[in-house]
């Protein structure tokens, strides 16, 4: 086991401490299952697994990049019944980061050009319908839909 | 995730069992850092019972391509399942890599 842990303050709100690259798969799987749980027929669990990791990860670079006490994360699920698409909210309180304002990685280049690493923010945006950024509080904020299928 | 590694001749084969992410990609680089030193030029990485695969994990794969091709070796993945074949495509590694359907098609491609 290691130091993460998770605390269901709503049934889709989740408070991550101590998030780092060797704990993220846990938090992933969890809002995953709970997304699952939320909507059986969710077919696109393996999108949003990845869209979340991508996400915690970028924070665990950038938004944190120095081992201190906090390294929190928030992030709330939501259903929306209507149009069956998921919400996530993933809230930090590291160090201003926009991942929305990398460049957007050339995938025309040979293998020889071709730069390693870029692609995770990439990612997001493709497979995700929306994504927002917005920094409040000292908070970096992520607002996200999913569809589910 | 469980990494198996086998040899057919010149052929390095290595298959990856589970879920290839942030979280158990060092476990994988190191082994893959041990290939890019030896003198295999050969290599073969089978996906069939790859589940899940994150950016973090394709970094993996585009370092083995440069590598091998750097050694002017030949490297291929095969049996790719539809998740993880749609983030090679989204990713744009799909056609800057050699992927084929099945093991057999790709020690052709090796051979």
């Amino acid at each position: 086991m290691n130091s993460a842990t998770n605390t269901a303050i709503n049934s889709h709100k989740f408070v991550i401490n101590n998030i780092e690259l060797n704990n993220i798969s846990e938090t992933v799987t969890l809002i995953s299952s709970k997304a699952k749980t939320i909507y059986p027929p969710f077919i696109r669990g393996g999108d949003m697994e990845l869209i979340i990791e991508e996400i915690l990860v970028n924070i665990c670079n950038y938004a944190y990049p120095m081992i201190d006490s906090h390294r929190q994360v928030e992030i709330s699920l939501d259903f929306d019944e209507k149009t069956k698409s998921f919400f996530l909210k993933i809230v930090d309180f590291g160090l201003d980061f926009n991942p929305l304002l990398k460049e957007e990685p050339n995938l025309e280049l040979d293998l020889e050009d071709r730069p390693i690493g870029g692609l995770g923010i990439h990612l997001v945006k493709k497979l995700a319908s929306k994504v927002e950024y917005s920094r409040k509080n000292y908070q970096n904020i992520l607002s996200l839909e999913i569809h589910s299928t | 995730m469980n990494i198996i590694e086998e040899k057919q001749n010149d052929i390095m084969i290595i298959k990856l069992d589970g879920r290839l992410d942030a979280t158990t990609v060092p476990t994988l680089e190191t082994k893959m850092n041990l290939i890019h030193y030896s003198d295999i030029k050969f290599l073969l990485m089978d996906l069939e019972k790859l589940t899940y695969v994150s950016s973090a994990g394709l970094r993996i794969f585009l370092v083995a391509a440069k590598k091998i091709k750097g050694k002017n070796g030949k490297f291929a993945l095969c049996s790719l399942s539809n998740e993880v074949q749609s983030v090679f495509k989204l990713s744009g590694l799909y056609e800057i890599i050699k992927i084929t359907a099945n093991t057999k098609d790709a020690l052709e491609i090796l051979k």
